[in-house]
């Protein structure tokens, strides 16, 4: 098989290793097609993350919260309407305030499905009679 | 060659890799004109299988896209960092094949040397790669390393985790042992 036993020198060695480089073949376009779309694959993948990150970061509006949790803002209109008319009551002298005592006296119902209207002061009497 | 494009960009390619992971795809399109041949090339000489080569070359690359955004300019050179992922995945594939069929890594039909006359051009590329096939792992990484990637021993020696003595004794021995085995083939690899 070998004519020449004697081994290669580092000149044919290098010659040899100078060959197969320059025979190194051409990358095979597919393959870089595949790792460019790999790139932009990797890349969107990160895209969505960054906006939801920061969303997470930032801290939640107080307000937008707290409007939120009062079912937005015609239950945040209650809240604030009622407050108003409570301070009201609060600040104001319930004696001067008009027809107070005749309302109790004026507030009728109708008892047990009758037509008949009775005065307030009545109830207490039935429920005295049984 | 691959040389000429690694040394003239490694430079930017911390900043490439930066632009990339600010979505810059430009950037990663210069990445790969840079170092896809070279992992390419490495991954072909070592699994000696078209198919399992792209496959290394596509998930080295991929892994490189991954680290983009962690990626320190004083950590590693880009070229390096992309030579090791590469030989390790190799590495991992030679040792699964051996597992599958125990033994040494077998000889492909078409990469064994014929008869003289068929062992012109892409066939001394064949012979060569029979005789690195027949090299102990390390001194077979080491010469193909060297020798056809035209990597520094410095930077050979990042790759393989060992010293540049070490380097450059695998390399003494290896080039000892191919000069041995390709004693008989001088007419085949046109060195006659």
């Amino acid at each position: 098989m070998a004519r020449h036993e004697k081994p290669l020198s580092e000149r044919e060695l290098d010659t040899l290793f100078a060959a197969v480089r320059e025979d190194a073949g051409a990358l095979p376009e597919h393959l870089v097609a595949a790792v460019l779309a790999d790139a932009s694959r990797v890349a969107a993948e990160r895209k969505p993350a960054a906006p939801a990150a920061r969303r997470q970061r930032r801290p939640a509006h107080r307000f937008s919260a707290l409007l939120d949790g009062l079912g937005g803002w015609p239950g945040a209109a209650t809240v604030v309407a009622s407050g108003l008319l409570g301070l009201w009551i609060g600040v104001s002298d319930l004696a001067s305030l008009p027809y107070l005592d005749d309302i109790g006296s004026e507030l009728n119902v109708f008892v047990d499905g009758s037509d008949t209207l009775l005065p307030l002061a009545t109830l207490d009497d039935l429920a005295m009679d049984g | 060659m691959y040389l000429e494009r690694q040394q003239n960009g490694s430079d930017g390619d911390a900043g490439l890799l930066r632009r990339f992971a600010d979505g810059d795809q430009s950037a990663a399109r210069t990445l790969v004109a840079r170092h896809l041949h070279g992992v390419h090339a490495t991954a072909s000489r070592m699994l000696r299988d078209r198919t399992e080569a792209e496959d290394v070359a596509q998930e080295a690359m991929l892994r490189l896209w991954r680290i983009a955004p962690e990626w320190q300019d004083g950590r590693a050179r880009v070229s390096t960092w992309l030579h090791r992922v590469t030989v390790n995945l190799c590495i991992d594939r030679l040792r699964r094949r051996r597992r599958i069929d125990p033994g040494e890594v077998p000889d492909r039909a078409d990469d064994a040397p014929g008869a003289e006359a068929r062992l012109q051009g892409k066939s001394r590329r064949a012979a060569l790669q029979a005789a690195l096939a027949r090299l102990p792992e390390r001194q077979r990484l080491a010469i193909m390393l060297r020798h056809f990637e035209e990597l520094p021993n410095g930077e050979i020696a990042d790759i393989l985790g060992i010293s540049v003595e070490a380097v450059e004794s695998l390399l003494a021995r290896g080039r000892r042992a191919l000069a041995a085995e390709l004693s008989g083939q001088r007419g085949a690899l046109g060195l006659m």
